[in-house]
Order: structure tokens, then sequence, then C-alpha cells
């Protein structure tokens, strides 16, 4: 064995260490399904592709690791039956249907924790409201009125109490 | 209006006639003027309380046959309705399980999936938002399918109201209500679905708003409050309902708003200057009222849900003198609002009421001071108004004492009510007990208003983080560093006033007494233990105690089960290296937009936190750490290197 390939020997067996860990984490006790599970999630990491550093790399097992438990959990992105919840639950049940789903080609897509695990946004705007003073109000009157007498003076915005910097 | 207003004038203005009568034997100068207007302001303010409860006496009286509500199995379906609980550094265990027991408390009726709860923190303090991530977390794997949502804000602005804002501008639009509770609230399912069910039937209706009763502590200062708002509440609930009508306000929290006339008509500007009078609105709760007021919708109080809603009180005087001072600014804050032509008159009311309340409170003390001394003078004179005075002093003590006695004539009259306070004769004795310590720590109270009051117009700003909700003893040297100023008041008035003459000193006994003992009733009335032996004799027993409503029977059975027993490193640790919950916390911040700080300035955070363990780490590094993207990601995949 040469040099780089009893380098990636050591990456491709570290890794599969820390998947284990990783996954035993996440609630899969079967110590035979760990192994099995955690080796092809290394190998799974490892043929990616090369990556910059180790950390890259770690991240990658560890999106593939997420997107396989939501695709055995259900995979519902629905916040409110999110795979989340009864992921560690199902994990420690029933290990061997885990090992039995296939492992997501690729985790390119999601960066880790990418949860939706609060409703979809629905941007709106609150009015922010204008609460004129007795005096600005005052003051605001005799503009209108001074307006309405001759169109084009005194044009600037209306005074209010409201503090410009809220 | 009319029929609260007009009489209300009328006793104050036959009550200023005898007051100038009592003053007149030594002539009427600009001092006994100044002395009028004092008691012009202080007697309007009890006889309103009082007419407010004989009005609600005998709408609570012609209410007591009228039928029910409709049944929750007979309503259509409800719309979407949000329940937002807004916290900051609050205890975190606490405040899930509140939600625990509202969301027991909906699964008992047909329509629990109508309601989500969101949980909007805005958590400064790392322990306590981590402890807030894991009590969500446990609470969602605990029940999957429940609605229950948490999110803590990444910028901080405008406290609750800039909270709540937060939440409109992400998530409003997908929900027709919103019914916003505090820290300390909890509701019965059935209370929610009413309020919505009310809101669907009346289209103008803007906010509605529920009375919340104190509940669930057991300090002898406590018990009072809980004892008193349980016995003198509903009629006077009753009757602010029935003079404000479709004008009532918001109190901030147990009520419902509705949704899109809320965000249309409800975002507060600041005010010009600096605090404590400019700045961010700090109660903004009458504010929101007002405008919403203004853009034609009603604000109401739903006076007939008092059983339902709770929230807890403070354990003793010095926590709620605390809390006053925060509530004193608040409503000072709004004396700029209360002359704003652009609020409907009865919102301008209640701003002035507002700032009335602690006015009065702060100044009844000086008056009674200062008149006791004028009226000395007046007796030593020809022409002392003897059958006046006594007339005075009547007319004083039934607007005083009077709403307590008719709503405490009201429970007497009710066989069922009277046994929830503990039978008539325990609710005759817990009466008494309550009017005795009451009047005690009036004085007490009126102190520290009179302090805030000072203070504000010193230019002294009030800090708004939480409020102590824990039930804490108040121990003698606590309760020294806490009234003793107060006591020390209460024995200068009483020297100054024996050595003028005993008359004096006698007359003066209601402040003196008070103030002179605050030290020791602090220690008292903050005693637990004190509390739960008065439980046991069976005084000062409230309906929430002797016949709790299933959400507070769940919250009592499961108080002791929640208490935090490990320290933040151990939940530092464990946010950590269990993968679920890392994922989870890095899904939260992926959720709020949180960004990675630059690599360079991280990274020795995170080798710190490595080398040294997350023990090193100040609150502050904590927070860095904790609030960052890759950070979080490089611990976790750091700690797969060391067995579990």
């Amino acid at each position: 064995m040469g040099p780089t390939r009893a380098a990636e020997h050591g990456i491709a067996v570290r890794l599969r260490s820390l998947a284990r860990r990783h996954l035993e984490r996440w609630g899969l006790v079967d110590p035979e399904v760990l192994e099995r599970a955690a080796e092809r999630l290394a190998d799974a990491a490892l043929a990616g592709g090369a990556l910059k550093d180790d950390d890259a790399l770690l991240d990658r097992m560890r999106a593939l690791a997420e997107r396989w438990i939501a695709d055995f959990a259900g995979g519902s992105a629905d916040p409110k039956r999110h795979w989340i919840w009864h992921a560690g639950a199902l994990l420690g049940r029933f290990p061997r249907a885990f090992l039995e789903t296939p492992l997501p080609r690729s985790a390119a897509s999601a960066a880790v924790g990418c949860l939706a695990i609060l409703p979809e946004r629905d941007p709106a705007v609150i009015k922010q409201q204008v609460i004129a003073g007795p005096l600005e109000h005052l003051v605001n009157t005799l503009r209108q009125v001074a307006r309405r007498a001759r169109p084009g003076v005194l044009d600037e915005e209306p005074q209010t109490l409201a503090d410009p910097a809220g | 209006m009319r029929r609260f207003v007009v009489p209300v004038a009328l006793a104050t203005l036959t009550a200023l006639c005898l007051f100038v009568q009592t003053l007149r034997p030594n002539g009427f100068g600009y001092w006994d003027a100044l002395l009028a207007v004092l008691f012009t302001l202080l007697f309007g303010w009890s006889a309103a309380w009082f007419w407010l409860s004989l009005l609600g006496t005998f709408e609570s009286w012609r209410a007591r046959h009228e039928a029910r509500p409709t049944t929750i199995e007979h309503m259509p379906r409800l719309p979407g309705t949000a329940i937002l609980i807004p916290i900051h550094n609050e205890d975190p265990e606490s405040v899930f399980l509140r939600l625990s027991a509202m969301l027991e408390s909906l699964a008992r009726t047909p329509f629990a999936d109508r309601f989500e709860f969101f949980v909007l923190s805005d958590t400064t303090r790392a322990d306590i938002w981590l402890r807030e991530e894991i009590c969500w977390a446990e609470l969602r794997r605990r029940c999957p399918d429940r609605s229950v949502y948490y999110r803590r804000r990444a910028h901080k602005f405008r406290k609750k109201s800039g909270n709540i804002g937060d939440f409109c501008e992400r998530w409003g639009k997908r929900y027709r209500y919103l019914i916003v509770l505090d820290a300390d609230s909890v509701m019965e399912g059935g209370a929610m679905i009413e309020l919505v069910r009310r809101m669907e039937r009346d289209p103008r209706l803007g906010i509605l708003q529920a009375p919340s009763l104190p509940a669930l502590r057991s300090s002898f200062y406590a018990r009072l409050q809980q004892f008193a708002a349980a016995l003198y509440g509903p009629p006077l609930f009753a009757g602010l309902a029935s003079a404000l009508g479709g004008s009532a306000t918001f109190w901030g929290h147990n009520a419902i708003l509705r949704t899109a006339a809320f965000m249309d008509h409800c975002g507060l500007p600041g005010l010009p200057g600096r605090p404590p009078f400019g700045g961010p609105i700090l109660s903004h709760d009458f504010v929101e009222a007002a405008l919403i007021r203004r853009a034609g919708y009603e604000v109401r109080l739903a006076w007939d849900l008092v059983v339902g809603s709770y929230e807890q009180c403070p354990v003793s005087i010095a926590s709620a003198a605390t809390r006053d001072r925060r509530w004193c600014q608040g409503n000072l804050q709004h004396l700029r609002l209360a002359f704003s032509p652009s609020f409907p008159a009865s919102s301008r009311i209640h701003f002035a009421v507002g700032i009335l309340f602690y006015l009065t409170s702060a100044l009844w003390g000086p008056f009674v001071v200062f008149y006791a001394s004028a009226l000395g003078a007046a007796r030593a004179g020809d022409g002392w108004h003897a059958a006046g005075s006594i007339a005075l002093l009547v007319l004083v003590g039934a607007c005083l004492f009077g709403p307590k006695l008719l709503a405490a004539a009201l429970a007497l009259a009710d066989r069922d009510r009277a046994s929830e306070h503990g039978g008539r004769r325990r609710l005759c004795q817990s009466l008494v007990l309550e009017i005795v310590v009451s009047t005690l720590i009036g004085p007490i109270l009126m102190v520290g208003h009179l302090g805030a009051l000072i203070a504000l117009v010193l230019g002294s700003s009030v800090d708004w983080s939480s409020a102590a909700r824990d039930e804490t003893r108040t121990p003698w040297r606590e309760a020294l560093g806490a009234h003793g100023v107060e006591s020390a008041i209460g024995a200068a008035i009483a020297l100054v006033a024996f050595t003028i003459g005993p008359g004096l000193g006698l007359w003066l006994a209601p402040i003196w007494v008070g103030l002179l003992f605050a030290v020791p009733l602090g220690a008292l009335l903050a005693s637990g233990g004190v509390g739960i032996r008065l439980k046991r004799a069976g005084l000062l027993l409230a309906p929430s105690e002797t016949q709790p409503p299933p959400v507070l029977q769940y919250l009592e059975a499961n108080t002791q089960a929640s208490a935090p027993n490990t320290t933040f490193s151990a939940h530092f640790t464990r946010v950590i290296e269990d993968p679920w919950l890392n994922t989870l916390h890095l899904g939260l911040l992926h959720a709020v937009d949180a960004r990675s700080r630059p690599r360079g300035l991280i990274a020795p955070l995170v080798g710190r936190a490595i080398a040294e363990g997350v023990e090193a780490l100040d609150e502050s590094e904590a927070l860095v750490l904790l609030t960052d993207t890759w950070a979080m990601q490089r611990l976790h995949e750091h700690s797969l290197n060391s067995p579990t």
C-alpha cells in the first residue's frame, strides 16, 4: 500500500468511526446495523469527490446522514409533522428498515440544519401609524388651510408626534 | 358613559362641598384651594371605582341566571388562530409547562387543530436560550402532531411590541386572529375558543380582552392578591365592561386581536426625545387599543370569561413595587398622547386614567398629612363643623371600602360562590384579613409610587427586563434592604405628628403604622410558609385553589417535575453533542437568517471551546458561538471524536 492509499484508508476508517458515532447519537443502537450504516455513509461521503478540507467532508457526511434519516422517517417537510420529531424513536425501533432505505445519492442541495421547522413565511408589512400631538395637529391644520388658499406653498412633510427614527 | 360620569361628578361635588366646610372656620386660603384640588382628584378617583363596582354588581347579579355561551360541540368550524407567547429571559420550564397545560386543555375540544402556538423569544441570556430550545424540542418530541413553534429573534427591536410585530410581518397573514399571552399567562382551551367565536360573531371587534385572575402562587402577598382579585374582580370587570362598552382597552395579554386590523392600524411609532418620556412606547397595549379604536374598530372587555384566564402575580411587596415602577414609566409616557387629537376621547381618557392611577396613589399620603395638619388648625378655631366632617368621613369610607363590601355581599348571597372562598364564615374572615393587610400595605405602595414618580421626573429610566416571577422568599435582611426607607419615613411621620399633638398622631395612624412596620410586613407577606398555613386554615381561598379548572390542575400536578436541575455547560454540551438538538439549533438559526461570522474571527473561539471546554467561556463568548451556524457545526463534528 502506497503512502497515498494509506492516507485515504486512514481517512475512510476515521470517517466511518465518526459516522458510527453520529448515527448512534441519533438513536441507531443496533450494533450490526450501525456498523453497516456507518460504512455506507462514510463511503458515500468519500465518493462525492475531492473536497478542500476535512470540515467540508464532515459537513457532507452529516448532510447525507440527515437526508437519509429524513427519507427513512417519512421525509415530511411539513413543519407540523416534521420528520425530526420522530426520527430518533423510529431509528431505535426499526433499525433494519433504516438500512433498507436507499442512501441519498447526493447531499449537495442540503446544508446541515436547513429544516422547515417553522411555517412558511407570508411576508407582510405593519403600517407605522402617525400620531400628531396637539401642537402638531394645529400646525398641520394651518398648513392645510394655507395649502388650500395658496397651492404649492408649504409642501414639506406634516408634523407628527412620532419619532422618525422609530 | 353618561350613567357613569354623572353620578361620579355629583358624588365628588357633594364631597367637595363637605370638604370645604371642614376647612372654612379659619378662612379659605391658597393652601386650602390646593388641598381642595387634590381632594377632588383623589375623591373623584375613588368615587369612580365605587360607581364602577356598583354598576358591575348589578350587572353580575342580572347575568347570574342568563344562558351560558354556546357549548363548544355546537360551534361552527373556527378560523386559524395563532397563540403568541412572547418571552424574554423567563424561566423556560415554567413557560413550556403552561403551554403544555393549554395544549392539553385544547386537545379536549374538537378545535385543537385550529390553534397554533408560537413561543417568540427575545431572550438575551445564553443559558436561558438553550433551556428554551431544549424545552421546546422535548415538548415537540412528546407531542409531534401539535403545532408548537419556537423562534428566537436575531435582532431585538422594540421589546414585546417589536417581537409581536416581527411575528406579524413573517406569518401574520396566515392567521385571522392572534391570541396574545404573557409569559406567565395561562388560558383554558374553552376560553380561547369562546374568544374566537365572539370575534367571528362581531366583525367590528378589533380587540377582545379577557380579564385574567392571578393564580398559582402561594406566598401570603400573592394569596392576598389572588383572593382579592377573585372576590372583587368580577363585579369590577362587569362594571368596566358596562361603562366602557366598545371603547374598552387592551391590557397586553390574555386578549384576542383581529390580525388584519392590527397590522393595518397598530404599527407603533417611537416618541421623540429620550427615555423616560421619549423613545420606544413602553406600555404599547393602551396605544394599540387607541390606534385600533381610531380606525373604527371596537375594543371590548369579555368580563364574563373571568373563569379560564389566569396570570401570575408578584410574590412580595418588593416585586410588586418593581413591576409598578415599570408600569408607572410606561403610563407616564402616555402623558403626551393623552392630549393628542389623533385619538378618540375615550382612548385619551384611558391614557389619563393610567396616569391618574399612579398620581393618585402617590399623592394620597402627602394629602392626608397636609389635610390632617389643616384640620388640626381648623379644629383649634371657632365653628368646627363636626357633622360635616363625619359625613365626609362616611362618604370617603363608603368609596374606599364600598366596592369590597359590595363584592363580598354578592358572593355571600350565592352559596356556590361563597363555597369557592371556603364558605361564608371563612369568606368573612378572609375579607377582614384582606382589608386590614391591604390597609397596612397601602402606604408602602404609595411611597414606592411616589419614589417612581420623582425618579421619572428627574429623568431616571427603568429597566424593562423580565419581571421576577419566581416564588422567592424575602428574608429579613432583604426585607430591610427593600423596605428600610419606608420604615424610616413611617417613624419620622409618627414622631413629628405626636410631637405636634397626640390627636394628629392618631389621625395619621393609617399612614405611619403600615410604613413603620414595612420591614416585618415585607418579610411576612413574601413568606410562602405563611401563605400555605393560611390556606390550610381555609383563609384567603380563591376559586382557583378550591375548584381549580383542568388547566390549573395540570399545572399544580406538574410544577415540581419541571424544575431545572442541570447547569449551563451541561445544556451547551448537550446541544453540541446531540445531533438531534444540534440540527434543530442550526435549523432555528437558519429560520431567522442568522449569518456565520468571518472564519478568522470565529475559529479562535471555536478552538478555545474545544481546547478548554465550554465551561471556560463567558456569557458573551457563548452567545457568539451559539448564534454562529459554522461554529455550532464544527463543535458538533469535533464532538464526534470523543466517545459519548
